[in-house]
């Protein structure tokens, strides 16, 4: 076989990347044992330069990302309040105080509802300069704790304002069986219905 | 920038956790002067055979500002062995139902001006029955 590019001449060399024959004097040996034509060896040796420069910039890169994982005080800071910051969520979500074990529902117990609104007249004249509310739904939620779906409860109980007496409390719908009760500031009284009584 | 915002959520955030933390412990406050008040009804209950007030006696009303010299404060205070505490914005409701279909039984009501527990209730209601039971509502 003839070189390529001297027609005269034996070739001794194929060439690594093109393959096309080569004389002694054509064949490039780049590496032990691997011959190239001219314009093979050429790009080769750019590649390989290419290569070596690509290789700096990526441990340039590695070297810049080690520094940046580095923590800083801000680091820590920041770390620092998010979990604080996680913490008194949770807290405020989920830390209040649980309420008595075994809570048995008000709609049940119409007498503890009306010893429960005396109280709650009582703590508003204290503590609102004497008086008492023209209606009970005024005492919710600062002096009588009733949930919004539980404020039709208050239908169990009469009240009206007394000029003389302050206020007047009973039972709106008491059991035949049962003495109604009366509450006023000046005390409790109790009232046998007709037709039953206890 | 970032350093202002966070010490800013921070700060946000501090306010409702106070007054959780504030609720919860004075929602533990009220449960723990409830129990001790069912169990010196309850005593008082077998010594005396009646609850404090008694049937014949009005409600006993005291609270967050009464004076230590009140009677019914002293009265709770003498008869039940508990002095409940005053000025830390507690009231406190006795009354006694002679005319209950379940027989004799005491209510007390502790209220407070804020939440105290985390279904929502600003007070703790319990009934003491004669026969030593005892009813959260």
């Amino acid at each position: 076989m003839q070189c390529k590019n001297h027609p005269d001449r034996r070739a001794e060399h194929f060439c690594s990347s093109c393959r096309i024959p080569l004389c002694a004097d054509c064949a490039e040996e780049t590496k032990q044992g691997e011959y190239y034509c001219f314009k093979c060896a050429m790009l080769v040796s750019v590649s390989a330069v290419g290569t070596r420069i690509r290789g700096k910039r990526e441990k340039a890169a590695d070297h810049k990302a080690k520094e940046k994982k580095k923590r800083t005080p801000f680091h820590y800071f920041v770390a620092v309040s998010s979990v604080m910051i996680l913490v008194m969520w949770g807290v405020i979500l989920f830390g209040g105080q649980e309420a008595p074990a075994g809570t048995a529902d008000l709609a049940n117990q119409p007498r503890v509802l009306l010893f429960m609104v005396d109280g709650a007249l009582k703590r508003f004249a204290h503590y609102e300069g004497n008086r008492y509310p023209a209606q009970l739904t005024e005492l919710i939620p600062k002096y009588l704790s009733l949930r919004q779906e539980d404020i039709s409860l208050l239908d169990n109980v009469n009240y009206s304002r007394d000029p003389s007496l302050g206020y007047r409390l009973s039972l709106a719908k008491p059991k035949p069986s049962d003495m109604n009760i009366i509450i006023s500031p000046k005390g409790v009284r109790y009232e046998t219905l007709p037709g039953g009584g206890s | 920038m970032v350093v202002i915002a966070i010490i800013g959520i921070l700060a946000v955030t501090a306010v409702p956790f106070y007054q959780t933390y504030r609720q919860r412990a004075y929602g533990a406050q009220a449960t723990n002067v409830a129990k001790q008040l069912v169990d010196a009804e309850i005593m008082r209950y077998l010594e005396k055979n009646t609850f404090v007030p008694n049937e014949t006696d009005g409600p006993i009303d005291i609270y967050s500002d009464t004076d230590p010299s009140d009677p019914g404060f002293r009265r709770i205070r003498d008869e039940l062995n508990v002095t409940v505490p005053l000025g830390n914005r507690f009231s406190y409701h006795f009354s006694n139902d002679p005319g209950d279909p379940e027989g004799k039984c005491v209510t007390i009501v502790i209220a407070a001006p804020f939440k105290l527990f985390s279904n929502g209730r600003w007070d703790v209601i319990v009934k003491i029955f004669h026969d030593g039971r005892f009813m959260y509502y």
